[in-house]
């Protein structure tokens, strides 16, 4: 087995804009499926719509491509009814914090074992760059024509209060860190959350002189901060940085299903 | 058979782990909120799984994956978490899963009277989710009947892989009656047909499926990594723009159920052959339709109920063979919604009886109103 | 894109350090690779150029032109967005 095997390569080429980070984040992903030795069968891969969604036609397993916002809702389903199963889902960053933004906390509270991986590339890419939850300030968008006014979540901060148990975040830029940090975030037992920092020149990168791969790449490089080299820096320094790492994890808290498991006992169910 | 008293809403939840329901997503809103609860206490006793979602959309969503996944699942609702569950209903026609949504109307529009029965949602159950999709809709009257069209549906969504939509209103789904229980062994049970496994191929949306069959599609996890897909897709599941593909699988789509429409059809013609005006009502407004017939008859007028309880796909034939040229009153808890079709069906207006108050049509309201009409 | 990707060609030729011999196969599969340059940006000794290539329809790919210099290191296997990388060890024939 090789991570190519964990690809519908009858699919390719896929359908992502040249040099967008989509096809990187995904094999990063399927890098880790690998390194797990994860059995096809045993996978069901979940995404929501936008440029990220269209991620469950290329991956090999048990895929579903649904609704906006929602993946995380329908991956809930599965993972109940075959807790035994890995359920991973993939959402952008609007699929998952503006209109999933509901789904996302309430998994996350749940501590229910998925895997999701949120591809940030801060903008509605799929619609032709509108503004989105994580779209930085002052930023052109085709709906932020005088500069974006929304402020950010900080997704980080987001997924631990809401309750999810391992929460890390790499860039796009350092692929064998995030397919490393994805690996560890699939080992973990409970609801994890990876914020994959990517790029969208096409849409996001063209109206704030960021216009090509290359150039939206470096200054990706030029923002983000590994968590060790940030601890060794003063606030003020570091304050518009991106901090890359695991931020929490947590292996005493249950997990949804466990709990599930033990109520059944307790109604006296046979399993 | 034993006989238990239990309110709609209860015997529903019990109806469907009868038929086999293992899985149950739901939120909170009044009438419906009993099924809810008594799926919560019934479930983990047969190793079933109960999740409360964080809002109807979650639950209608949950619902499917648990179904994708291989289980008979259930969600229930009213009016407006029915409203929110639309987009996921047409994801359910587009992939075609078997799933069975309940819906007890109370008055609408908006939050309307939520402890008040209507029959308001009877087009939405039609026509709620966007584009052209296949969706068959029940709507039971009396108590041992909503056990058994609870089973129907679970059977038809099965059979037909396909949402069923099980329509009750607050009335049927609070009122305390005896439900005859059939024993296991008096109900038959659908299962939805999966491929064999070790083929080598994808393409289960047209394999072995002649026009009018359901496809078929295997599960979650049974081994062919399938892909299910929220977008027009081709045969193997696949996205696809191609005019051709996207006309064929919608063609399926729809006539697996208009071809199949006389075995999914269930009507009650009472007292039609010699009556010179029939009642066309459904739900718990036929019942009291019934009352007033009885009353009538017992005076000597001749007057008769023709009642769907399929709703959709709508009863044509059955209409018009029970009906014919006589006079026909539609009668409904809502400002005129099934009676369109009637007159479209039978080419001619009607009479009607329409109350959109939020209080149910009584059989006095009934004799008057047929009196003049006779 | 033209001037960038002169620009990036330029830096990468400066990278060109110390030959590290190994002896790789750089296989980039012409059906997959969209020329977006990644490879070529993240390689961290200069192997790869992006060079004129009248049937690509960017009208310009990315070539190992220096595969003496690669390392094995896999950055461009792992940062390519379209899985159109390949490298091969080729064992010495003793």
């Amino acid at each position: 087995m090789s991570y190519m095997d964990y690809v519908r390569t009858f699919k390719l080429p896929h359908s992502w804009c040249p040099g967008c980070g989509i096809g990187t984040i995904m094999q990063a992903m399927v890098r880790a499926f690998d390194a797990l030795k994860w059995k096809r069968e045993d996978i069901a891969f979940i995404t929501g719509i936008g440029c990220s969604g269209r991620m469950s036609t290329y991956v090999n397993a048990n895929t579903m491509h649904t609704t906006h916002g929602r993946p995380l809702a329908f991956a809930t389903g599965v993972k109940l009814a075959r807790p035994e199963k890995h359920v991973v889902v993939v959402s952008g960053d609007g699929d998952a914090l503006a209109i999933g933004g509901n789904h996302f906390i309430h998994a996350a509270r749940r501590n229910i074992d998925i895997k999701l991986i949120i591809i940030n590339n801060s903008v509605y890419g799929m619609t032709g760059g509108q503004v989105s939850p994580t779209t930085p300030q002052m930023f052109r968008t085709q709906t932020t024509p005088y500069g974006n006014i929304e402020p950010n979540f900080d997704v980080v901060k987001l997924a631990i209060a809401a309750g999810a148990t391992f929460v890390a975040r790499e860039s796009v830029t350092r692929p064998r860190n995030l397919a490393k940090l994805i690996e560890r975030s699939f080992q973990h037992k409970g609801f994890s959350v990876v914020e994959a920092i990517s790029n969208c020149h096409i849409n996001l990168g063209r109206r704030n002189k960021l216009k090509d791969q290359i150039t939206m790449l470096r200054w990706i490089n030029d923002r983000i901060i590994p968590m060790n080299v940030a601890k060794r820096k003063d606030p003020e320094e570091i304050k518009d940085k991106i901090i890359l790492g695991v931020f929490h994890e947590d292996k005493e808290r249950k997990e949804y299903t466990e709990l599930y498991e033990e109520l059944i006992q307790r109604a006296g169910g046979k399993k | 058979m034993k006989k238990v008293v239990m309110p709609g809403n209860e015997t529903v939840a019990h109806a469907a782990i009868a038929a086999g329901c293992r899985f149950y997503a739901g939120y909170p809103i009044t009438p419906s909120s009993e099924l809810a609860a008594e799926m919560s206490k019934l479930l983990p006793r047969v190793g079933g799984k109960f999740i409360q979602m964080e809002d109807e959309i979650a639950s209608m969503a949950a619902a499917i994956g648990a179904s994708v996944a291989g289980m008979k699942s259930m969600t229930a609702t009213s009016g407006p978490g029915f409203s929110l569950k639309q987009e996921h209903i047409g994801l359910a026609c587009m992939m075609e899963v078997p799933v069975v949504i309940v819906n007890v109307m109370r008055g609408g529009p908006s939050t309307g009277l939520p402890t008040h029965p209507a029959q308001g949602d009877v087009m939405q159950a039609r026509w709620g989710t966007h584009g052209d999709h296949p969706i068959i809709v029940l709507a039971p009257a009396f108590p041992t009947e909503i056990y058994m069209e609870t089973i129907r549906a679970f059977n038809l969504a099965e059979r037909y892989r396909n949402p069923v939509i099980l329509l009750l209103d607050e009335i049927l789904a609070h009122t305390y009656e005896v439900v005859e229980v059939p024993e296991e062994d008096e109900i038959t049970l659908e299962e939805r047909k999966l491929p064999p496994s070790g083929l080598d191929r994808l393409d289960f949306y047209t394999y072995e499926r002649h026009e009018g069959d359901p496809p078929l599609l295997p599960n979650f996890f049974q081994g062919y990594n399938f892909h299910f897909e929220s977008l027009a897709h081709d045969e193997m599941g696949f996205p696809t723009t191609d005019p051709e593909k996207v006309a064929y699988l919608s063609h399926l789509r729809e006539a697996k159920i208009e071809k199949h429409k006389e075995k999914i059809w269930k009507n009650e013609s009472y007292l039609v052959e010699d009556a010179e005006l029939v009642v066309f009502a459904y739900g718990s407004v036929a019942r009291a339709a019934k009352e007033a017939i009885d009353r009538l008859r017992a005076e000597g007028e001749k007057v008769g109920l023709f009642r769907p309880i399929t709703l959709w796909p709508f009863p044509d034939k059955p209409l018009k063979r029970a009906v014919g040229k006589k006079k026909v009153l539609v009668a409904e808890m809502n400002l005129g919604q099934m009676v369109y079709e009637v007159e479209r069906v039978l080419r001619r207006d009607v009479a009607t009886l329409l109350k959109a108050d939020g209080t149910p049509i009584s059989p006095v309201e009934f004799t008057e109103k047929l009196r003049e009409e006779l | 894109m033209g001037n960038v990707i002169e620009e990036l060609n330029i830096e990468v030729r400066k990278r060109r350090k110390k030959p590290y011999n190994k002896n790789v196969e750089i296989i980039i599969n012409p059906d997959l690779c969209k020329s977006c340059a990644l490879c070529v940006f993240v390689c961290p000794t200069g192997v790869l150029e992006m060079v004129e290539n009248k049937k690509n329809i960017y009208n310009y790919s990315a070539e190992a032109v220096a595969p003496e210099y690669c390392t094995l290191c896999n950055f461009c296997v792992y940062q390519c967005p379209d899985f159109a990388i390949e490298i091969k060890e080729r064992k010495e024939e003793k």
